[in-house]
């Protein structure tokens, strides 16, 4: 991110921040995609977050921090959102995957719903971990500094996301009925 | 699957799906940032303008009385009491209070005042003793002395580590007013820090999401202060905080701008209420989880090293040049 767009930005330029948003928005949509797996609530995540970072933004003190300081908003609006999806959908919703997906070749399809289902019944915490390192490609202590949680903590939660998944897809492999599928979504 | 094919094929599930958000939603979200106020600074820039007035009647008083510095250390009570300990160091040289010029480079600072009204210089500082002067970031003149390593940034604080790791240690200096009662939770949770170091001392033992010890007598040199040691717990989701970040306190003033805040899970400030009359204020000490146990040493001989001008007695402490 331009450093300079950053501190004009921060010093209640709303143009500078216009550029900011729309330089980011793209990729902060995609990383609450990936962990929210869910469209409408990734557009709130991220409109949420922009309109945060422009509030807060006189509090960054160092401007070259600002990708993994808007980050850790973005995931904590992630955790909003979620929460408030939970609270309506838990039992209604059941492998929705309506928004447009390219379809990937080297991911069977298969494997692609055994991902899915697991990935739901992660929490949101876990979620982010698991997106952060292996969408975003951040190593983990870099997520441990951007979410201000112990690296130990990072590492739990990819360790059980990683293992959730896992299992996930070792069920799949073994086969399972689609009764099973309907209680695991 | 072993782990490297797991691996791929987690990303490879990943990259599906959209990337591109849609204009509308971004108008939509710059429609709402146009309705919507920035927050004041949270970091001491803002500081000095707010503590201008007060600190420079401080310091003119002080100046009217006749400053001088007494040594000091920070020392349990009753061993000072017994005469077991010194009172006073000789090795921690005062400065001249003379205002700094702001160092041209960020390299390496000397042994001299750090900051003025508009803030302090940034750099390494070189191996000595360096005063903060009253009215900058202390309502009185406080000298100290650091080792090899250290640094301070522009609001004053004395750092060492690197940045945002879990190693980094601090030591500040702040005068507080008001004091968040719940240090995530923070909107709306303000309250008046009180007038006495056992009102304020008891205050931060209080809030809500950090660990603290019980409250104890120290002498900070010659005068009385509380101490007690706040963590906030290895596994507190900080990220869940409004804001996204923890505060602990504001600027004076109960306008909630500046003030300390925004530190990591596992970090621990080890605060010092002083009680110099008509001026308390703190000494915070802060290491992380992963700090390093000679860091950490390094970083209790700094606050014992610390001298602090005694506008009453009016004679300057052995130890001044």
């Amino acid at each position: 991110m331009d450093r300079a767009l950053v501190e004009a930005a921060r010093s209640g330029d709303e143009e500078a921040f216009a550029s900011i948003a729309r330089g980011s928005a793209d990729r902060l949509f995609s990383v609450a995609h990936r962990i929210l797996r869910d469209v409408g609530r990734a557009e709130d995540a991220v409109q949420q977050t922009l309109v945060t970072a422009w509030r807060e933004l006189p509090r960054l003190r160092e401007a070259e921090r600002f990708d993994a300081w808007i980050h850790r908003i973005l995931v904590h609006a992630c955790y909003v959102e979620a929460k408030r999806a939970s609270k309506w959908t838990a039992n209604v919703v059941a492998l929705s995957i309506a928004e447009p997906s390219t379809p990937d070749a080297t991911v069977a399809v298969a494997t692609r719903d055994a991902l899915e289902r697991g990935f739901r019944r992660l929490p949101p915490e876990q979620r982010a971990v698991f997106v952060l390192h292996h969408y975003v490609g951040w190593p983990l202590g870099d997520i441990a500094e951007s979410l201000g949680v112990p690296l130990g903590t990072v590492k739990s939660r990819l360790h059980y996301a990683t293992s959730t998944l896992r299992a996930a897809l070792e069920a799949d492999a073994r086969g399972v009925t689609p009764a099973s599928r309907e209680r695991m979504a | 699957m072993n782990e490297n094919e797991f691996d791929r094929t987690a990303r490879a599930w990943l990259d599906e799906g959209p990337t591109e958000m849609s204009d509308r939603v971004i108008q939509a979200a710059l429609d709402e940032v146009h309705a919507t106020q920035q927050r004041l600074a949270m970091w001491p820039a803002r500081r000095y303008p707010q503590m201008n007035n007060m600190l420079r009647a401080i310091a003119a008083a002080a100046v009217v009385v006749g400053v001088g510095v007494t040594a000091i250390n920070v020392l349990p009570a009753q061993d000072a009491a017994n005469g077991s300990l010194p009172t006073s160091s000789p090795t921690a040289a005062p400065t001249p209070s003379a205002a700094p010029t702001l160092a041209s480079s960020p390299s390496t600072v000397t042994p001299g005042s750090l900051c003025t009204t508009d803030g302090c210089q940034v750099g390494k500082l070189a191996p000595g003793t360096y005063s903060f002067d009253a009215g900058t970031v202390t309502p009185r003149r406080l000298t100290f002395t650091v080792p090899a390593g250290w640094r301070i940034d522009k609001d004053g604080f004395v750092r060492k580590g690197q940045a945002g790791s879990p190693i980094e240690m601090a030591f500040v200096t702040w005068t507080v007013s008001h004091i968040y009662t719940d240090i995530c939770q923070h909107d709306g949770a303000l309250v008046s820090a009180g007038t006495t170091t056992g009102e304020l001392a008891d205050l931060l033992a209080a809030q809500k999401g950090r660990q603290a010890s019980p409250v104890t007598d120290v002498l900070v040199g010659d005068f009385p202060a509380k101490r007690v040691a706040l963590t906030i717990p290895i596994d507190f989701d900080v990220s869940s905080c409004d804001g996204g970040i923890v505060r602990f306190w504001p600027d004076p003033g109960p306008d909630e701008s500046g003030g300390l805040c925004c530190t990591p899970a596992g970090s621990t400030d080890v605060v010092y209420v002083v009680d110099v009359p008509g001026n308390r204020f703190t000494v915070v000490a802060r290491n992380n989880w992963d700090s390093i146990r000679g860091d950490v040493a390094e970083l209790d001989g700094i606050v014992r090293s610390i001298q602090i001008e005694d506008a009453g007695r009016g004679s300057p402490s052995p130890s001044t040049p």
